[in-house]
């Protein structure tokens, strides 16, 4: 009865151990993976994470130098983030918020430079 | 008469299905039937590349993903002959025993449901979301923490890190003391349990038994003996008991419990003294060849065999699930008890149908 009592108590003095989301903002941890981002400006369309994703949820395309992110098939596993050469893409700590609609993110590069030493001063297919 | 039972029924907690074959109220034998949660993992896994596996095996079950992923990523490390760091080897026991315990909370929270005690039902899953924050702690996600790599883990925990689990875990351990003692000493739980589904040692080793379904019958068979990971450097002494019924079986997960919690007052203190990388790349691809790795998951033996022919895409992975190893002595133990006590000899054997089905 005693130890009842005491549950009981605890229970009354502690509140409730769920987070109260949405009422109460969720502060994420320091690591935590969520909704993934691409800093663009490294970026060079290289696929390397497209290739990889074991979700498919990423598609680059090398020529029109796009990458398209499909934040609803993303398992948030981390991957594309650590095999990026260039340190281009990176996890918000926290997730997508809820949408309507199922809409993928499209990220757009610059004209690549021409090399000099190619010469050819080709417009980009931009 | 041939009652169907499952997969959908308001006390089953998972799509399990049963023909019971019933004369009153009596079950006089039992057909189980599969399939009704497949999603062809297996198959998947060969069209995949062996790196992306590791985030497809992982997500066989929602429960004990991180296991699975440790022993999918023994068996390729056997098979590219990789020797991996001892610190990843520790935080690999880290990762595997929380999800053990959290594992085991979850199926106590479900069997105090299932005898009709709600309140212990929630101080018991009360108690297992201070584990899944310590998960995310450490990992960064709740449940299915990817941080197993072929080769070492994703991460590292610094010194500062260690503390706040070692203090979550006091805190865990000391919350774990009232919900054991009323597992241990309510007599519902008990007069429910005890005689239920009883098997003896012969009779489990026959019928293949594993994990605490085995160990409550008095055997100490734990894979974790074999020393995978960093369990050759830690004392694992298996938890049994000889009763070899429902009951047993609930003392046995309490048990584990403790002993994962013990475990992982081992894991870090030699995490503090033992700095070091923990990743080692690993660039070529598995010649051809096969390996196999057995683990030990809280419901049992878990089973990984890994085939390559040379290249990127492997051409056999097998999983060998615990709960399909405890099915034969499931089917064993239903026959001659009533209708009513069937969803609770389901529970005794933790099923998870998720892992079997694949």
């Amino acid at each position: 009865m005693m130890r009842l009592l005491h549950t009981l108590l605890r229970n009354v003095a502690s509140g409730p151990v769920t987070r109260r989301y949405p009422k109460v903002p969720l502060v994420p941890v320091a690591g935590a993976r969520g909704d993934l981002r691409l800093l663009v400006d490294r970026c060079t369309f290289c696929t390397a994470c497209a290739v990889r994703c074991p979700a498919g949820a990423l598609e680059v395309d090398r020529k029109a130098r796009t990458w398209t992110f499909n934040p609803y098939r993303c398992i948030y596993c981390h991957y594309c983030v650590e095999i990026c050469p260039f340190h281009a893409l990176e996890m918000a700590p926290l997730g997508r918020e809820p949408a309507a609609a199922k809409a993928t993110v499209t990220e757009t590069g610059a004209a690549p430079v021409p090399s000099p030493s190619r010469g050819t001063g080709a417009a980009s297919p931009a | 008469m041939v009652i169907p039972f499952g997969p959908q029924h308001p006390s089953l907690v998972e799509p399990i299905h049963m023909q019971l074959e019933v004369e009153g109220d009596t079950v006089l034998g039992v057909r189980p039937a599969f399939g009704f949660v497949h999603r062809g993992l297996e198959k998947l896994a060969e069209k995949r590349d062996w790196r992306q596996n590791v985030y497809l095996v992982e997500r066989t079950c929602g429960i004990c993903s991180f296991i699975h992923s440790l022993g999918y990523c023994l068996a390729l490390e056997d098979l590219l002959g990789v020797e991996v760091p001892p610190r990843a080897d520790l935080l690999r026991v880290m990762w595997g025993e929380l999800h053990r315990i959290q594992s085991h909370y979850l199926w106590l929270g479900l069997l105090a449901d299932a005898v009709g005690f709600e309140s212990l039902f929630m101080q018991t899953w009360r108690n297992r979301e201070r584990v899944l924050d310590l998960n995310e702690l450490t990992a960064g996600n709740r449940i299915v923490v990817s941080m197993c790599r072929v080769g070492g883990t994703a991460r590292d925990l610094d010194a500062e890190m260690l503390d706040r689990v070692e203090a979550t875990l006091d805190a865990a351990e000391s919350e774990f003391g009232p919900v054991e003692h009323t597992f241990r000493e309510d007599g519902g739980i008990a007069r429910r349990l005890v005689g239920l589904g009883r098997i003896t040692r012969e009779e489990a080793l026959g019928l293949g038994a594993v994990g605490p379904v085995l160990r409550a019958t008095g055997e100490a068979s734990d894979s974790r003996l074999l020393g995978y990971a960093g369990y050759g450097r830690l004392q694992v002494a298996p938890v049994t008991q000889a009763g070899g019924d429902a009951y047993a079986r609930l003392l046995v997960r309490l048990g584990e419990i403790r002993q994962s919690m013990a475990l992982l007052r081992q894991v870090l203190p030699l995490l503090r003294q033992e700095p070091g990388e923990t990743l080692v790349p690993v660039r070529k691809d598995p010649t051809a060849g096969e390996a196999l790795s057995r683990v030990e998951q809280p419901r049992g033996e878990l089973i990984y065999y890994v085939r390559a022919t040379g290249g990127k895409l492997l051409d056999r992975v097998r999983i060998r699930t615990p709960t399909f190893a405890n099915l034969p002595a499931l089917v064993h133990m239903v026959p001659g008890n009533e209708i009513g006590q069937v969803p609770a000899l389901v529970l005794s054997i933790d099923p998870c149908v998720s892992c079997t089905e694949r």
